[in-house]
């Protein structure tokens, strides 16, 4: 048998060599169609067409995104729709609302302006001008400012340091020694 | 005040709708635009037409024999999407084909893990073949003969077997296969040489005694 591929060179310019009998041979079995392939020719194309239909939103999605070119602003827009959308639900903080309706919204029942002390609830709790004692609110001023006051006795009750002194005489303390001081060095007299 | 004229009817493109156009005579370039412009029938005239050489290609190329339909199938379903891509200065068959071995590839990724030790196969069919009182026929011969060439283009490297594939099942030319695997076409011979030398190697001890 021709050895012809040991002597192949893998130059561009140099011709492929012929192919030998046994290299023909396995050749023309890979070249040889299969039965099958003829034969279920229809139903492989009635497979592929289904597949299309099947696939048809993906076909006709990817085609249109070719057509759009670059997603990048889409998604950047919708990114932004998004969070808008977001921010309006937050700010409303009723996530039900869609959007701003104020034909919805009841009207105030009454056309009084606010802040006058007939409307406000809280002016009865509050004393008013004609009730106010003014001299009372001097008094309890006056009060809170000055010093605590301190029990003092009156002069005859207060002991003075003579009186102390005459007290010693007619009441002696009892055993007075010990209220003497020991001296340090007793025999230096 | 003369009327207005009609506005001209655009075919929307996304539409899949049944063409108007002969598709016998047509050429793979004409096929290309009638399927972009989203012809239902140019699509099944392009699946017609080249399904058995996308098939074929795929039984030797893939190593998942139950899987090349499939491969098949999306392969065509790629084609038909990005049909406006197709270059008619190619043959639309070598246009298939790469998108074809490019799935081959994907997939043999995906399950490389899960597939058998390589050469058990062919052992087991080279010795089957090889008893003379087998008791086959032609036909069935013939089969195991070419499961066994099947089964040792598997053992192949990926270059090489797509290389031999291409060129001497398909019949494309070196300068087309060299342009569809963006490679040299010294590259591509040696791809060739290489797995004919191989495939020698391989097939040496059984496909004689069948062949003879």
């Amino acid at each position: 048998m021709n050895d012809s591929t040991n002597n192949q060179s893998d130059d561009a310019t140099t011709p492929l060599a012929p192919l030998n009998e046994h290299e023909q041979a396995w050749a023309g079995l890979l070249k040889h169609t299969d039965a099958d392939l003829l034969s279920d020719s229809d139903a492989f194309v009635d497979g592929v067409m289904d597949r299309l239909e099947r696939e048809r939103g993906v076909f006709v999605l990817a085609r249109v995104g070719r057509r759009l070119g670059d997603w990048k602003p889409l998604a950047a827009a919708a990114a932004v729709a998004m969070a808008a959308l977001l921010g309006w639900f937050v700010w409303t903080g009723d996530p039900d609302h869609t959007g701003p309706n104020l034909a919805e919204q009841t009207p105030p029942t009454t056309t009084k302006l606010p802040g006058t002390l007939k409307d406000n609830q809280h002016a009865d709790a509050r004393p008013r001008p004609e009730d106010i004692n003014v001299g009372q609110l001097i008094g309890d001023f006056s009060r809170s400012v000055t010093r605590p006051q301190v029990t003092v006795l009156p002069p005859e009750q207060t002991p003075n340091r003579l009186q102390k002194v005459l007290s010693l005489f007619e009441n002696p303390v009892q055993d007075a020694g010990r209220f003497i001081p020991q001296r340090a060095n007793p025999e230096r007299g | 005040m003369q009327p207005k004229p009609d506005k001209p009817v655009i075919q929307p493109v996304t539409a899949i709708h049944a063409s108007q156009v002969p598709l016998d005579g047509a050429d793979d370039g004409m096929l290309a635009s009638l399927v972009a412009n989203g012809d239902r029938s140019a699509a099944a005239e392009l699946v017609r037409r080249h399904q058995a050489a996308v098939r074929g290609f795929l039984r030797v190329v893939c190593y998942d024999r139950s899987a090349t339909d499939d491969l098949a199938q999306e392969t065509f379903l790629r084609a038909i999407r990005y049909a406006e891509r197709y270059d008619p200065k190619y043959p639309m068959r070598g246009w298939l084909l790469t998108i074809a071995r490019r799935l081959s590839i994907n997939h043999g990724n995906k399950t490389r893990r899960r597939r058998p030790a390589a050469g058990v196969e062919l052992e087991r069919v080279v010795s089957d073949t090889a008893q003379p009182d087998a008791g086959l026929d032609e036909a069935e011969q013939q089969a195991l003969t070419k499961r066994m060439v099947a089964d040792a283009m598997q053992k192949l490297s990926e270059p090489q077997r797509i290389a031999i594939a291409l060129h001497y099942q398909q019949g494309l030319p070196l300068e087309e296969i060299a342009h569809r695997l963006a490679m040299p076409i010294g590259t591509v011979k040696s791809h060739l040489h290489r797995g004919r030398k191989r495939m020698k190697q391989l097939l040496q001890p059984g496909i004689e005694e069948v062949l003879s």
